[in-house]
């Protein structure tokens, strides 16, 4: 794949399997959003071809929230997917699984809040959650704990291995050496 | 890795100011003296100057009558005839204002309906351009027409009456509200929309819990400056019949009872101090 003339990576094999939580790191810069986005079906790559067997929901780096809905609807937003237009045209539907999900990331106390009224790390979340709220046995996430502190970092990469654990394939964009090492099953380097 | 390391080489190799040299220095021309006053100019500067320009050009166009009169004491014998204001006429203005409020909010609601699907039409972001260009001429042609012909038309149709006032300003109201409604959804950040994309969801999903959320405090703004604007208008559309406080202002403007009209002006002013007391808590409201 290459980006103005610069190749940013070529002959890349990558699999990811139902149950594994798999990092994909580099330097700033290297194509891994670029590698997301292929994955994802977002943008082409110049040659070969992406074999996606699932459907698959990807969280960019940005949160990409509505600043008028509450934390907990931006989440609900997750189990759209799949459901009808007229049936989600209304009304948003999970509300329990959204609280679940929320509190397990340290936002259930302030799910009604507005997002126009939530801090950078605490929308990153609410995009976290919503990417777990839906039911796509393979789960992208671009950089989801890169305004976090530790503390939360470490509790959002423990949901992404959960959702691992319970059989779905993951693979995140991750700058943490030290979370790839303590929650990645593997990790694959791209960009020299 | 051999991109990498060339343009290394070249960042390395970049020219460093000498110490003592001005940073930022103002930029010279190729010649190397400092650009004049035309090339200084930045746009708001541009702005002014063509301002000024237009006044001294259309100033010779602007000319009285040619008499001789005594424009300051002509002035305030007239302001005079408004004072002491005619409070007698409090109740059929309370009823005439009502009527104008009606007309207004009514126009206003119906072109806040119609205009949605429009604006859609209008954005780029949304339809192919040639959608966008026949939609936004249509647009373009609506607000040529000011409502005061459109009231004119209206009452031609069907009569002078209120409905003729909500026809007028229903149609006026569309030309504008469209025109916001599409220029606020083309400006929105599409980060939302491209989120819930990529988590699986369809456009009109997309649409409807990306984009609308985004969009739907500048769109509910829009509506009550909308409205604002038009209980203004319904108070002078009224002049030609379309209903609304403007038929008492016609009235007592052809039969000379300036303290009437004085008091009708003033409850005009309270309406629209009130109204516009209420939009700022409105809008204070939409984005708590």
């Amino acid at each position: 794949m290459s980006r103005g003339g610069r190749t940013l990576f070529a002959g890349l094999n990558l699999a990811v399997f139902p149950g594994e939580l798999v990092a994909i790191t580099g330097p700033s810069g290297a194509g891994k959003s670029t590698l997301l986005a292929i994955l994802a079906g977002f943008q082409a790559p110049d040659t070969g071809s992406v074999v996606c067997r699932q459907r698959l929901a990807l969280a960019m780096q940005d949160p990409g929230l509505p600043g008028d809905l509450s934390l907990l609807d931006a989440t609900r937003c997750g189990a759209l997917p799949g459901r009808s237009w007229w049936a989600s045209w209304w009304r948003l539907n999970e509300a329990d699984t959204a609280q679940r999900e929320l509190t397990a990331l340290g936002l259930g106390p302030i799910a009604r809040r507005k997002v126009r009224h939530a801090s950078g790390g605490e929308r990153q979340r609410v995009a976290l959650a919503r990417l777990l709220m839906g039911d796509a046995p393979v789960l992208l996430a671009d950089e989801p704990v890169a305004n976090l502190d530790p503390a939360s970092a470490d509790i959002a990469m423990g949901r992404l291995q959960a959702a691992a654990r319970s059989g779905r394939a993951v693979a995140v964009v991750l700058h943490q050496p030290e979370l790839v090492a303590r929650w990645c099953d593997r990790e694959v380097h791209i960009g020299g | 890795m051999a991109d990498n390391a060339k343009r290394e080489t070249r960042s390395t190799e970049r020219e460093e100011p000498e110490a003592g040299t001005a940073r930022f220095a103002r930029p010279e021309l190729p010649s190397g003296r400092p650009p004049g006053w035309p090339l200084r100019l930045d746009a708001f500067g541009v702005l002014c100057l063509g301002f000024a320009v237009a006044v001294v050009a259309a100033w010779p166009g602007i000319h009285g009558s040619g008499r001789d009169l005594d424009l300051w004491t002509n002035l305030m014998r007239f302001a005079g005839r408004f004072w002491p204001p005619d409070l007698s006429i409090a109740p059929e203005i309370a009823s005439s204002l009502v009527e104008t409020a009606r007309i207004a909010v009514v126009a206003t609601a119906i072109a806040a309906l119609i205009s949605l699907p429009l604006a859609l039409a209008a954005t780029r972001r949304i339809v192919p351009w040639w959608v966008v260009a026949a939609v936004r001429l249509g647009l373009n042609a609506i607000r040529t027409i000011p409502s005061l012909i459109w009231a004119l038309l209206a009452v031609a149709v069907v009569g002078a009456n209120p409905l003729a006032g909500v026809i007028a300003l229903t149609g006026y109201s569309i030309g504008y509200l469209a025109k916001f409604f599409s220029e606020t959804i083309d400006s929105a950040d599409m980060a939302s929309v491209e989120a819930l994309r990529a988590l699986g969801c369809t456009r009109l999903q997309a649409f409807r819990w990306g984009l609308w959320p985004s969009v739907r405090p500048a769109l509910a703004s829009h509506v009550l400056w909308m409205t604002e604007y038009n209980l203004r208008s319904a108070a002078i559309i009224g002049y030609v019949g379309a209903g609304g406080i403007g038929l008492q202002l016609h009235t007592y403007q052809e039969y000379a009872r300036w303290d009437r009209f004085g008091t009708v002006l003033l409850a005009i002013l309270a309406l629209v101090v009130v109204l516009d007391l209420l939009g700022v808590w409105l809008r204070r409201r939409l984005t708590a």
